[in-house]
């Protein structure tokens, strides 16, 4: 996973002059690498035997894939210079949506998952219109439609678990157990990764993600279809929300409607982990991917250290923060060091 | 198009624009040759925004007429004026600081290449090209993959102007290169835009900066409360003058018509 986007600091990085120190510091997945160093070695310390154990190591894999799918779309979504805070309740409408089409209404489920999604598309787009046709914040629209979704969630699920058919060979794919201890959606999550990556560093479409982030005037001004370019990123961040609810139906085999309510934040907060900066124009795929596996790494290992796992949201409150303070710090030395 | 036989790439004439019952502008001509550097310098509020964006197509004229090559125009949208040749370097609109040169340079015009069903951008041909470009318009100490956000104002304005260039700019419209930079950087700007000059781009500059718009401008368009004020060779016009001029003096055309027909 080293081409993509994560080239564009590398391609910069070989600029006339630039010494090593440079040259590392402009990585932008640095931050979350050196911070799984520490995790890890911190975490093999506490639980030396339990935490590098394939179990350990399939259960925050599982993890990180169920947020880090997620967090690929916020990523490139931020990158692009918009939020979208409403992907937890779009994940759980999407997940009960397919269960209710599946059992309640009786389709076959591959209708129901092609709805599924096509639904949670939808809902990225919708927020993705209201963004650009009224010309307001993302993230006043996604803090609207988050709890509209979330309301509906509740009324389509009267409150309950909604289940698919047991043992559905569609759903074992999406999200099954695969062996004994990686579910399948470990490898959905990794290639649609690097699909993301190539489409953000090696495409036409990637180049316009960070150009209508970084400055969407000087897009606009060449012919970039900057509206265009930010609906695909809304409409993406939605379609991944509902991979997202597969992994869960494929995992769990039902929905809760109150799954998910701190996922839009989480997939932000990796994202930021991973480099990306708030303000649009520069981030990465690989980092937002990297920061779900270090939150999700500190979150099984607090359990396997027999800490309290309230320790988790603190420690990744802490993490964010650390790293966007680095992050800009680095940025304003850079900025003098030319 | 190509049967011109006006030797002006750009003309216009007795340009009005009123915004409701405010007039911004009410009678412009001027003229530009292929490979002349025109400054347009007036106070603020003379009128010389207003000027350039109905040129480069962002407002239609009230009245007036735009002859583009000996062509008489009329554009709807900045795209249509871009398509023409005519492109705008604004200050701080030009270029994506976390960008690098070369991707900045091809943003919206990049090389592909077609790998199965996908196209992927031809990264190689981009730096490769870009650097080629820098070289030819004499930026020759910048390699085409260092981001933007690392270039000083001087070099972000020669790297945006090398681009229009390239892109088929006939008409470069440059609205206050120099305020930002520091000597030597303006000096850079100027050694790009001579370049080009010499390449048969005409240019036209708008400035606050006397001194800077005399150095580098061939003709200079004085505008004053919407109207041209005067058109003056370089040579017939010192600095000092023009800035006299600017301060409110009257141009000796004006102190004739100011006695000879009061009663306008």
């Amino acid at each position: 996973m080293s081409s993509g986007e994560g080239r564009i600091a590398r391609e910069g990085a070989r600029g006339g002059g630039m010494g090593l120190l440079r040259r590392v510091i402009r990585v932008p997945e640095l931050m979350v690498l050196v911070a799984l160093l520490i995790v890890i070695l911190g975490f093999v310390i506490m639980a030396p035997t339990t935490f590098l154990s394939p179990r350990s190591i399939g259960a925050f894999m599982t993890a990180s894939a169920q947020l880090g799918i997620v967090a690929i779309g916020a990523a490139i979504l931020i990158i692009a210079g918009e939020f979208d805070i409403s992907v937890g309740s779009n994940y759980a409408f999407t997940g009960i949506l397919i269960g209710v089409l599946s059992t309640t209404a009786g389709l076959p489920t591959w209708l129901a998952v092609i709805i599924g999604l096509g639904v949670s598309t939808s809902i990225g787009l919708v927020n993705g219109l209201i963004t650009i046709g009224a010309r307001i914040p993302s993230f006043i629209t996604t803090l609207g439609t988050w709890l509209i979704w979330y309301g509906l969630t509740l009324a389509l699920s009267k409150g309950f678990f909604v289940s698919v058919r047991p043992h559905d060979p569609l759903i074992a794919v999406m999200g099954g157990l695969l062996g004994n201890q990686f579910y399948a959606s470990v490898f959905w999550w990794l290639g649609i990764g690097i699909i993301a990556v190539v489409m953000l560093g090696r495409t036409r479409l990637g180049n316009w993600i960070f150009a209508v982030g970084g400055n969407t005037d000087a897009a606009r001004a060449v012919g970039v279809p900057a509206n265009k370019v930010k609906m695909f990123a809304f409409g993406f961040v939605g379609f991944l929300a509902g991979i997202s609810a597969l992994f869960t139906l494929g995992q769990q085999g039902a929905m809760a409607p109150l799954y998910g309510q701190n996922l839009s934040m989480q997939a932000i907060a990796a994202s930021v982990i991973g480099g990306c900066a708030l303000t649009g124009g520069s981030g990465s795929v690989v980092g937002a991917m990297l920061g779900a596996v270090l939150m999700s790494m500190i979150n099984s290992g607090l359990i396997l250290a027999g800490a309290p796992t309230f320790w988790y949201q603190t420690f990744v409150g802490a993490i964010v923060i650390i790293a966007v303070v680095i992050n800009t710090a680095i940025s304003r030395r850079v900025a003098m060091m030319k | 198009m190509e049967t011109t036989q006006s030797q002006y790439r750009l003309e216009v004439s007795c340009l009005a624009k009123h915004f409701g019952s405010v007039v911004a502008l009410e009678n412009v001509s001027f003229a530009v040759k292929p490979g002349e550097v025109i400054g347009l310098v007036g106070d603020n509020g003379a009128g010389k925004s207003t000027a350039i964006k109905i040129i480069c197509g962002f407002y239609k004229p009230t009245s007036g007429r735009i002859l583009w090559e000996g062509e008489e125009v009329s554009f709807e949208t900045p795209e249509a004026a871009r398509a023409q040749g005519i492109q705008t370097v604004y200050q701080d609109l030009a270029l994506v600081n976390s960008l690098s040169i070369a991707r900045n340079f091809f943003l919206h015009a990049e090389p592909t290449r077609r790998i199965g069903p996908v196209r992927f951008l031809n990264v190689k041909e981009m730096n490769e090209r870009t650097g080629q470009i820098l070289h030819e318009i004499g930026i020759k100490d910048l390699n085409p993959t260092t981001p933007v956000s690392a270039l000083s104002g001087g070099e972000r304005q020669a790297v945006a102007i090398g681009r229009t260039y390239y892109f088929g700019g006939k008409l470069l419209i440059l609205d206050e290169p120099t305020s930002a930079l520091s000597v030597k950087q303006t000096q850079k700007v100027f050694s790009i835009i001579e370049e080009v000059k010499a390449k048969g781009v005409s240019v036209i500059l708008i400035e606050h900066n006397m001194i800077h718009v005399h150095e580098i401008a061939d003709r200079l368009v004085v505008i004053r409360r919407g109207q041209v004020f005067g058109d003056y060779a370089k040579a017939d016009v010192g600095v000092t003058e023009l800035e006299r001029i600017l301060a409110g003096a009257l141009s000796p055309a004006e102190r004739q018509k100011e006695g000879g027909d009061n009663g306008r």
